[in-house]
């Protein structure tokens, strides 16, 4: 925060508990960050490969999305390349080194068939699934209440119709580097006698049990989760929240977020429209990034403020013109033009919307500018 | 040698292969025949070490390490000859999902010819 100043001001004796997460994230200078190290070592792609996208780009949207679920502070080291594996086999992962207390893997390695008997479709925009026309979410209760076990698209077309999607079995094998892995202590210790993964508190849906390959394989005997055994042509898997509890309760991830991870957004707001713009530039706000906007200044202002309003959006008129977020809960950053605020690490402030308003100060006076909502989002 | 002096010795290396010591059974067991079945044991004891030394190097705890003697490792799934009186032993534990080779080659002492090779690796295969 080098040019501006951030000032909490608050104002009644509640904190509407949205902004006192914020608060607290943006107090605290511990990240506690699941960080996914990759390293391509190539082998050639398979001559089949079809969609024009590469393993690399899948690798890392597949370890960035895993990166979002499971938000403790942990570094794996994961080596991946393309390889031939023969026989019906699509990807294979090994784990070459554990440790630490709880106990996970620290590197593995995963190589993915380029033998040709895989035909893959490898997708340039992994996270869109436009090829699949339909996307299908199925939950069911393990014990511990109901829990998503499906994330799937379906209905293929183009070079998706009738070939193995390369992103889910990326994000799979990626999957066993987080827990699921047949050498990985944490998990014989878990699933070895007893064939499953026993859900326990702090994390969510405590109570569920969730089965494993009665073969004594790490996977899960769950149809549609992601990490179970095998991968069909024409689907999309996605990472579920069975595989997510899955993996955190081995490797004692004892925070994470559920569901499909949410992109920052800003939306812009202006009430009545009485208010000139003020923001002119803004990106998005990422945890673990840096968040940062520049307000106007051709009215002839020489300082600007921006108002995060942590109480919600409101509108009611002023002298200055139309207030449009709410008080009592302000923080304010001010500076000449450009704001910027380190968003934490923290998935509990994932999808928290913040409305910001920008103001200018004078001379000639202060006057209201226009609002905009502000979701903090995973990626 | 006598079919009574064979099963002698078939006892002494069930004995010496789970006594670990089976070099010494080898010197007393010159002919290829006896040889080979000296091997086998020893092989099977060679294994079941280079698998807990892998379980360490990979940073299993030594409490779990030394309660691991996987099943497969008792079968010889393939041994073929590797010259000079060596033979090379296959331990193969796969299934369909998950890969579980030991691959390693005695002399015909029973001496450990290099590094035994340790396949171990979750596999996703395709499905229908
Ligand atoms: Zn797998």
């Amino acid at each position: 925060m080098k040019h501006s100043i951030l000032v909490a001001v608050r104002r009644g004796a509640k904190l509407f508990a949205a902004g006192c997460a914020l608060q607290l994230a943006l107090a605290s200078s511990a990240s506690a960050q699941l960080t996914i190290v990759r390293n391509f070592t190539g082998g050639a792609p398979p001559a089949n490969l079809a969609g024009g996208g590469n393993l690399p780009d899948i690798f890392n949207a597949a370890a960035d999305w895993w990166e979002r679920t499971l938000c403790t502070q942990h570094t794996v080291t994961i080596t991946f390349r393309w390889g031939a594996l023969g026989g019906f086999t699509l990807g294979s992962h090994s784990l070459t080194a554990q440790g630490g207390s709880p106990n996970r893997e620290t590197a593995g390695t995963i190589t993915f068939d380029n033998d040709g008997s895989s035909v893959f479709f490898a997708d340039p925009t992994p996270t869109e699934s436009s090829e699949y026309a339909v996307f299908v979410e199925l939950d069911d209760d393990l014990g511990g209440g109901l829990i998503n076990v499906g994330r799937l698209h379906r209905n293929a077309s183009g070079a998706a119709l009738g070939r193995i999607d390369l992103f889910t079995v990326v994000q799979h094998e990626i999957g066993h580097a987080l827990g699921l892995s047949s050498a990985n202590a944490s998990f014989v210790a878990e699933a070895g006698a007893d064939k499953d993964v026993d859900v326990v508190a702090p994390l969510p849906a405590a109570g569920s049990v969730l089965p494993t390959d009665p073969g004594g394989s790490a996977h899960l005997d769950m149809s549609r989760a992601l990490m179970k055994p095998s991968a069909s042509p024409s689907f999309r898997h996605l990472v579920t929240d069975a595989d997510i509890l899955a993996n955190a309760e081995i490797s004692k991830f004892d925070t994470v977020l559920l569901g499909i991870p949410i992109e920052a957004t800003t939306v812009v707001r202006n009430g009545t429209g009485v208010n000139p713009t003020g923001f002119v530039e803004v990106t998005p706000a990422v945890i673990g990034e840096n968040w940062s906007t520049t307000v106007d200044l051709s009215n002839g202002a020489n300082m600007s403020l921006v108002v995060l309003g942590l109480a919600g959006p409101t509108s009611s008129m002023t002298k200055w013109g139309e207030l449009l977020v709410a008080f009592p809960h302000l923080t304010v950053s001010i500076a000449p033009g450009a704001h910027s605020a380190a968003i934490p690490f923290d998935c509990a402030i994932v999808g928290l919307t913040i409305p910001t308003q920008a103001a200018t100060l004078g001379p000639p006076k202060l006057e209201l500018h226009n609002a905009l909502d502000v979701t903090v989002g995973a990626y | 040698m006598s079919s009574s002096a064979l099963r002698k010795l078939v006892l002494a290396a069930m004995f010496v292969g789970v006594a670990g010591t089976g070099i010494a059974l080898a010197l007393t067991a010159p002919s290829a025949e006896t040889a080979g079945l000296d091997l086998d044991a020893e092989a099977r004891t060679r294994a079941v070490e280079a698998w807990q030394a892998h379980l360490r190097k990979i940073g299993w705890p030594e409490e779990m390490v030394v309660a691991t003697r996987p099943e497969f490792l008792q079968h010889i799934s393939d041994k073929a000859p590797a010259g000079a009186g060596s033979w090379s032993f296959v331990f193969d534990g796969s299934s369909t999902h998950e890969q579980r080779v030991v691959t390693l080659t005695l002399a015909s002492d029973g001496v450990l010819l290099g590094e035994p090779e340790i396949q171990w690796a979750d596999l996703m295969v395709a499905g229908e």
